[in-house]
């Protein structure tokens, strides 16, 4: 018996590689037009604070459905069922309601460039200083990942060599941000994000006439246990579903794991900060919702489906689990839509490359280099260090990807060394925000005793010593108790530390918002000004994601 | 909808056919007829087995037809409401808001 695993490669025809490098000549031609749009050093990082919501907001969402979350989500619907949906309506819609229409009006009416800059106006430069060090080396770092995972699916299916890939495609991300800046970045990130979607919706209707629809699919599929088809079930406490328990989805994972990535993460945020005024600003997010409602259709059903249509996937001979979606393309696309698909795929791992070198340039160049190293030189000096930071952060991005590629678990360990940071930076901020007592140095503890908990209690479970029902479990007690804890820590420092004053806290805290931001801006009335209404789409937003709920339930 | 009439310099009316240009939407529109066009032909001249390698379903005509009807609609959409032009006083008002930005600094010294 042959126990090697099955690999995959794609017959690509004349008209395949035409699209792939039509779309890619467009790419570069945006770069090279955009060039002479780009003069201050605000429109290379923050696009001129001039894009409309439409545009921001699919930039927000497309900088998120990198390659590595389309192949992982369809993995992990193939793995776990269909609860993974938990990770999309409860696990992400909030979160981004919440930055719309709560905290988008301190990032964008305080004036800050960037996440990190908060900080330190909010606290101290010992807060500011962790929280952009730990920015600048997550973001690089996983830019490396993503490449190296790009490298890896060109060198699978399409046969290019490994140390080629990585060069090429790195090289491809280098020139287009640095001609064009954020504007170029977020422009391919919206273009990416019409390209996947025609590359995705195909390889659904084909995967669903093949089963039956999505309730022959559900049917199908009972034959696994009742929580591989039913989101809500075995969710109780002493419940078998790996994706988690009631009190871990809703505290763990939506409010504080995806709460921490989709309101403080740069490499989000900044694109709502492109937005072309306050009010774009807010709607950045809410816009992105939708769509993320909708994708879990578009990749965890397939990914599901992949268990019926690509039979021994996941198991030893078989396909792994992540070419559910390259798997499904290759038996069922024809040429020319395989073209698009493959183009979509290809250029959701660069943007979700140029996501992180984009937003690593912006902390890199303002929050370090200019606050600490060489403050108070003129705008066209910081432009010229954002485009050396791209060369170099391109070339550590390489050697990231060249290490990735030697030892393939230090993807993972990236990962989770970076998700120790993400809860307790989440904690400054919304404490924060909404605490004006909070004290100057208390983020700075709290940022401390909850990395230093969420370390911890990983190091317990890896050893044994503290049961979990899954990996997702541990990750979402991790991020209740490290919350927790970081908020004792915060209340002590604040007790025994110095208040910030309240001219200190103007724009900054709940209830102290500048004018701009707390003011509506729209003068429109009835259905104009609804649809502009950040809080009546977030509303129709957060109500659609119960009847995405209420329809898989009505299917099964 | 009409186009309005805009009083316009040489290098000012230069500039606004530039940012239509550039302007987004022109992108994708162009991007997505190109792709529709190029992947609807094999769907057009598609044989039976290739149709029936997708359950039945003609996916190059329905994917190309409906790229080239989204490139199209971004097109009209461009030309119906092109972006406003931007005269030299606002770029240049604009241009030095955005130095100051860059220049500003996180409240470390002020």
């Amino acid at each position: 018996m042959n126990l090697a695993a099955e690999t995959l490669t794609l017959q690509l025809s004349g008209l395949d590689i035409a699209l792939l490098v039509i779309y890619f000549g467009f790419v570069l031609g945006i770069g090279f037009a955009l060039r002479r749009l780009v003069t201050t050093s605000a429109d290379f990082f923050l696009s001129g604070r001039s894009l409309p919501a439409w545009v921001t907001g699919i930039a927000f969402i497309s900088a998120n459905l990198g390659a590595i979350e389309i192949l992982g989500m369809a993995a992990s619907g193939a793995q776990y069922g269909i609860s993974i949906v938990h990770y999309y309506w409860i696990g992400a819609v909030p979160a981004m309601i919440f930055l719309g229409v709560v905290m988008m009006p301190f990032y964008y009416g305080s004036k800050v460039r960037s996440v990190p800059e908060y900080l330190v106006r909010r606290y101290d430069r010992k807060t500011h200083l962790v929280n952009a060090i730990i920015f600048v080396l997550s973001s690089i770092l996983i830019a490396g990942v993503n490449l190296y995972a790009l490298a890896a699916v060109l060198d699978v299916l399409l046969g290019i060599p490994l140390p080629i890939a990585i060069v090429v495609s790195a090289l491809f991300v280098l020139s287009y941000i640095l001609l064009g800046g954020l504007t170029s970045a977020i422009y391919n990130e919206v273009m990416q994000f019409f390209v996947i979607c025609a590359g995705l919706i195909p390889i659904v209707i084909v995967a669903l006439t093949e089963v039956g629809g999505i309730g022959g699919l559900f049917q199908k599929l009972s034959v696994n246990g009742p929580n591989f088809t039913h989101p809500w079930s075995g969710l109780g406490f002493g419940g078998d579903n790996p994706i988690g328990d009631w009190v871990g989805l809703v505290f763990g994972l939506s409010f504080c794991l995806s709460f921490g990535y989709w309101t403080t993460n740069f490499a989000e945020v900044q694109r709502a900060m492109s937005a072309k005024d306050d009010n774009a600003a807010r709607l950045t997010p809410i816009i992105g919702s939708f769509p993320k409602i909708i994708i879990p259709f578009a990749i965890v059903i397939p990914g599901m489906a992949a268990v019926l249509l690509l039979p021994g996937i996941g198991e030893s001979g078989g396909l792994p689990y992540n070419d559910a979606i390259p798997g499904l393309m290759a038996k069922y696309l024809p040429n020319g839509v395989l073209g698009v698909a493959i183009t979509g795929l290809l250029a959701a791992f660069m943007a979700g490359m140029a996501a992180n070198i984009s937003s690593f340039n912006a902390v890199w160049t303002y929050d370090i280099w200019q606050d600490y190293i060489r403050p108070g030189r003129p705008d066209h000096y910081y432009l010229r260090v954002g485009r050396y930071t791209t060369i170099a952060g391109v070339f550590i991005g390489i050697g990231t990807a060249f290490l990735a590629a030697g030892y393939s678990n230090i993807n993972n360990y990236i990962q989770t060394l970076f998700s120790f940071f993400n809860v307790p930076i989440f904690l400054a901020f919304i404490v924060g925000m909404f605490w004006k007592k909070a004290g100057t140095s208390s983020g700075f503890w709290g940022i401390l005793v909850g990395t230093i908990t969420s370390f911890g209690i990983f190091i317990l479970y890896q050893v044994g010593v503290i049961p979990f029902r899954s990996d997702l479990g541990e990750n979402q007690w991790a991020a209740i108790i490290a919350f927790l804890l970081g908020l004792v820590a915060m209340v002590i420092a604040t007790r025994f530390g110095e208040p910030k004053t309240d001219e200190e806290l103007e724009g900054l805290v709940y209830g102290r918002e500048t004018l701009a931001a707390a003011a509506p801006t729209e003068k429109a009335h009835g259905i104009a000004a609804l649809v502009k209404s950040p809080v009546a789409l977030g509303a129709l937003s957060l109500f659609l994601c119960v009847v995405a709920y209420a329809y898989i339930e009505l299917m099964n | 909808m009409a186009a309005k009439k805009y009083d316009l310099d040489p290098e000012e009316a230069r500039n606004w056919r530039l940012a239509k240009m550039f302007d987004l939407r022109t992108f994708i529109g162009v991007l997505f007829v190109i792709f529709g066009v190029l992947v609807i032909i094999p769907g057009i001249i598609a044989n039976p087995a290739d149709i029936e390698k997708a359950a039945g379903i003609n996916l190059a005509l329905w994917v190309g037809g409906f790229m080239l009807l989204l490139g199209v609609i971004f097109l009209a959409w461009v030309l119906a409401s092109p972006p406003p032009p931007i005269t030299k006083e606002e770029m240049a008002a604009a241009k030095k808001a955005l130095e100051e930005m860059g220049t500003s600094g996180g409240g470390l010294h002020h």
